[in-house]
């Protein structure tokens, strides 16, 4: 190893206790394990190990047992998302050449425990949307067959964790915020009762069609689903499928069920306008289902992307031969068409204020992230993110409950970050010169000119 | 008041060897003797002779010993329990045991175990080979700073046994709580102070607030009595540092260091009865062997005392004899030892002191000499829980402007439910004032520039030059 490194997966790990519990059987508990480069038995330590840990705190806190585990190499977080299982994502920490050859540096306080329990998260809700919960029982409530759960978990997680890029995880991932579109009055109910008119059209001989989502470039315009199911279903969207990113840069890839009707990452794809998620309009069978609301149950998810305006529908398996594509397909395209420039002028419009100032906005009741610094942008250097990390961080858990923390850093660099009820700002300055007066001066200024009407257009 | 006047050199050196709660140099210096002490029930009288703690019939089948806010635990690498903060150590050996297990794992894949979080509990671990101490909190101080409790009561450890012995005694497979024993209050006590000392939060030493006329007086008369026997002469007040001279100017005194000697003395009431002479391991000054110590309260109304280290274990009567010299020059200069009464007497200052309006409270440390100095908390820090809620604040917010030695934030406002608290940091010096968080912005700026002048002005009395 030479070199600096950055922060990179060191494994993860989904396991059963219940499993394996004959000495020597051990590694019966693992359910899935990235890299398969570590040996078997060091994959049975770290679940030995998990338990350790797991014991042990359970004494003191009961109801969270270990949460995240801090080493000199690597950041851990545990979370069971549902009885008997426990999910391990273990990051390696970024480390440098240390002065003696043989030695590394590892930067410990860099990579920020609340984001890595939201990326495990997600990864578990990107199972969960796709497949449901992970023990499931079959419908014929035959026992799990732990064999074929362990090859879908690996034939589904595999591809979704290679492409998450560990080294650049930041406060975005740690918001998983929602960005919304803000629309003129007129156009925004244009946009609902065009969506009403073809639900109420499709519903009259499918009851089961509902409308989800409706979307443009990488916006959310209105959503009838709960916020969690909005939340993953905009990550599959904007994460994998990559909507509203240039089309050019391919690497995108989307969901479809396979000749067994397991789902499946489907790379090969560019994106088109038309149904995603379909080879073409007959082949209805490679439509994936989701499992909303209730977990229990599989609803079929149907995407319609024309231009950059992303619109989603359900409709329950049973019903999906009533559905004629081609006809839902053309009473878009004219809707489409003519609101297609409308949406295009906001998204671009709401612009002029992002090129002046630097800032993040989150608001913690409806997820709604409004950003001018783009994640993953050289504007946030390491400090910065660090920087901004903590404050989240603290505005999270204090028990003081903090309202305003303002920071000059070695860099001259003003941070500004405010918390008023559920919403957070953030603001960074480079005027070198001024004083924290002067910034709160401005910093005043520009939420009275803009905040107050901004979301609210 | 000098017990030591009337007794011959034979009587005070049987009284002194009876005083001794620590193994001496004579001990140390001979290995073989120091184990077969051990063996035969311990240099000290062994563990039975041990006061009785709090909380001691404790253990994990109490269900009140997991209430307990802050855990402490020592033990040796092996897992071999040596100290717990609340129940018998020895009743805990299987809880110690399963701790030791998660660290000596990480340990066998190159990596070192740091902190684990679980619900409200943090699990803080360091590593001072062959020794592992373990914090178990439900406080929400940082980790860093928890880490750092830590390694005070580790350097507490190797300032009784150094840590030549205590690698030689892990080493030969002897259990070091013999060699300890009695020394359990003195880790009580530094666990106590770290957890609301504000000059340990900064790392730093507080200074008697004294007259820099009568500072320099006592100064020149402890220079006068330098010698190649003293390494260094302190004198100080309880956890006040009044004076200090060092034989080389290369000699560093790191804050740990003093804070670890401060609570030594202060933790031996019989200090205050006569002269004494312990051998002590200044850990950040040389860690693999001992010091020797002379102490002397000189005023032992007042709480202040002599401290002079040599590195000679037969100084004794000739650092005895320089005491009786420094002391004279004091009681002979006019008014000197009245004014140093008085000002141990008068050293707490509120906030009123400085005139500043709108000021509740505040902490400042000088960056380069490492002092600090700092009002006494008064309203609304009046009762208890309060006090320690500010203590956690700026413990909070130390950490969050120090992220690293050389990256410190070079301002920083935090405003909360209850206070606002503005810092600055510059090469010289670091300020964390606390004001209502009701007050303006620019009305808070304007009182921190006035604090800044008024500590400016006071400078040369809060510390030592």
């Amino acid at each position: 190893m030479s070199g600096n490194l950055d922060t990179s997966l060191h494994y993860f790990l989904i396991f059963n206790p219940k499993l394996g519990q004959k000495e020597g059987t051990e590694h019966e508990k693992i359910l899935f394990f990235y890299p398969q480069t570590i040996s078997i038995g060091d994959q049975t330590n770290f679940v030995g190990l998990t338990e350790g840990y797991i014991v042990c705190t359970r004494q003191f806190s009961p109801e969270k047992p270990c949460e995240f585990i801090h080493t000199q190499k690597n950041t851990i977080t545990i979370l069971s998302p549902e009885p008997d299982i426990w999910i391990v994502m273990s990051v390696s920490n970024p480390s440098q050449p240390g002065k003696d050859a043989k030695q590394r540096d590892y930067v410990e306080d860099e990579t920020d425990e609340f984001i890595l329990k939201r990326v495990a998260q997600q990864v578990y809700s990107m199972w969960t949307l796709f497949n449901g919960p992970l023990l499931k029982l079959p419908q014929d409530k035959q026992p799990i067959n732990y064999e074929q759960l362990r090859k879908r978990v690996d034939q589904f997680l595999k591809p979704y964790i290679q492409q998450m890029a560990f080294d650049q995880l930041d406060i975005f991932n740690s918001l998983d915020g929602i960005r919304f579109l803000p629309l003129n009055k007129n156009v925004y109910l244009t946009l609902i009762s065009y969506v009403n008119s073809i639900e109420c059209n499709f519903q009259s001989t499918i009851p089961s069609f509902k409308f989800g989502t409706l979307l443009y470039k990488d916006n959310i315009i209105w959503s009838s689903l709960n916020q969690n199911d909005t939340r993953s279903i905009y990550n599959y969207l904007t994460n994998i499928v990559k909507i509203g990113s240039d089309s050019s840069t391919g690497g995108t890839s989307w969901m479809i069920l396979n000749n067994n009707g397991e789902p499946n990452w489907h790379t090969k794809g560019s994106k088109k306008n038309g149904f995603l998620n379909m080879i073409d309009l007959t082949s209805k069978s490679t439509l994936p289902f989701v499992y909303l609301e209730d977990k229990e149950k599989q609803t079929t998810m149907i995407i319609y992307e024309q231009k950059d305006t992303i619109i989603l529908f359900f409709i329950d398996p049973v019903d999906i031969h009533l559905l004629k594509f081609e006809e839902l397909s053309a009473s878009l395209v004219s809707k489409f068409e003519f609101i297609n420039p409308i949406l295009d002028d906001s998204y671009t419009k709401k612009s002029f204020f992002d090129d002046q100032y630097k800032y993040i906005y989150f608001n913690q009741m409806n997820l709604a992230i409004r950003a001018s610094i783009k994640s993953k942008s050289p504007e946030l250097t390491k400090d910065i993110l660090k920087i901004l990390n903590d404050i989240h961080a603290d505005f999270e858990t204090s028990s003081e409950n903090i309202s305003e923390t303002i920071i000059k850093t070695q860099t001259d660099r003003w941070i500004v970050a405010k918390r008023i009820d559920f919403r957070e700002f953030y603001f960074i300055f480079d005027n070198k010169n001024t004083t924290l007066l002067e910034i709160d001066e401005e910093v005043k200024n520009l939420t009275n000119k803009y905040f107050k009407n901004l979301f609210i257009e | 008041m000098m017990n030591d006047s009337n007794n011959s050199d034979d009587n005070l050196s049987e009284e002194l060897n009876s005083k001794l709660n620590i193994p001496s140099a004579s001990y140390i210096e001979d290995i073989s003797q120091l184990l077969s002490n051990i063996e035969n029930g311990g240099v000290l009288g062994g563990v039975n002779n041990r006061p009785v703690r709090k909380h001691a019939n404790q253990d994990t089948t109490s269900p009140e010993w997991f209430k307990h806010k802050k855990h402490f635990f020592i033990f040796s690498q092996s897992g071999k329990p040596i100290y717990s903060r609340y129940g018998d150590e020895v009743a805990l050996n299987t809880f110690m045991a399963s701790l030791s297990a998660m660290s000596s794992f990480v340990e066998s894949q190159n990596d070192t175990l740091r902190y684990l979080v679980a619900g409200d509990f943090q699990f803080v671990f360091l590593h001072r080979p062959p020794l592992v101490l373990v914090c178990i909190t439900k406080t929400k101080e940082p980790n860093s700073i928890i880490a750092t409790q830590l390694e005070y009561a580790h350097s507490l450890i190797v300032s009784v046994l150094t840590q030549t012995t205590i690698k030689m005694c892990i080493e030969a497979k002897y259990d070091l709580r013999d060699l300890l024993g009695g020394t359990d209050k003195f880790i009580d006590s530094i666990i106590h102070t770290v957890d609301s000392d504000l000059s340990i939060l900064l790392n730093s030493v507080q200074c008697l607030k004294l007259n820099s006329n009568l500072r320099n007086s006592l100064t020149n008369i402890l220079s006068n009595h330098k010698s190649d026997q003293i390494l260094f002469s302190i004198l100080l007040s309880g956890n006040k540092l009044i004076s200090l001279v060092k034989q080389k100017k290369s000699f560093q005194l790191k804050p740990q260091d003093v804070h670890v000697l401060m609570n030594s003395v202060s933790s031996t009431s019989s200090f205050k009865e006569s002269e004494s002479w312990i051998p002590i391991c200044l850990p950040n000054f040389n860690d693999a062997s001992y010091l020797h110590l002379y102490i002397c309260y000189i005023y032992p109304d007042r709480d202040i005392c002599i401290l002079l280290f040599s590195a000679q274990a037969d100084a004794f009567y000739q650092l005895s004899e320089t005491k009786k010299a420094i002391l004279k020059d004091i009681e002979e200069t006019e008014g000197l030892a009245d004014e140093l009464k008085k000002a141990v007497q008068n050293h707490d200052y509120s906030i009123n002191q400085t005139e500043v309006p709108h000021l509740l409270h505040f902490i400042y440390k000088c960056r380069p000499t490492q002092f600090s100095t700092y009002p006494i908390y008064s309203p609304p820090y009046s009762s208890k829980p309060e006090k320690k809620r500010l203590f956690r604040l700026y413990q909070h917010i130390v950490n969050r402007v120090n992220s690293s030695p050389q990256k410190f934030h070079k301002y920083f406002y935090h405003t909360s439910q209850h206070e606002t608290v503005i810092v600055a940091i510059v090469g010289h010096h670091e300020l964390y004032a606390t004001f209502s968080p009701l007050e303006k912005k620019s009305t808070v700026f304007e009182s921190f520039t006035l604090l800044l002048q008024w500590i400016k002005d006071n400078e040369q009395n809060l510390f030592l030059n």
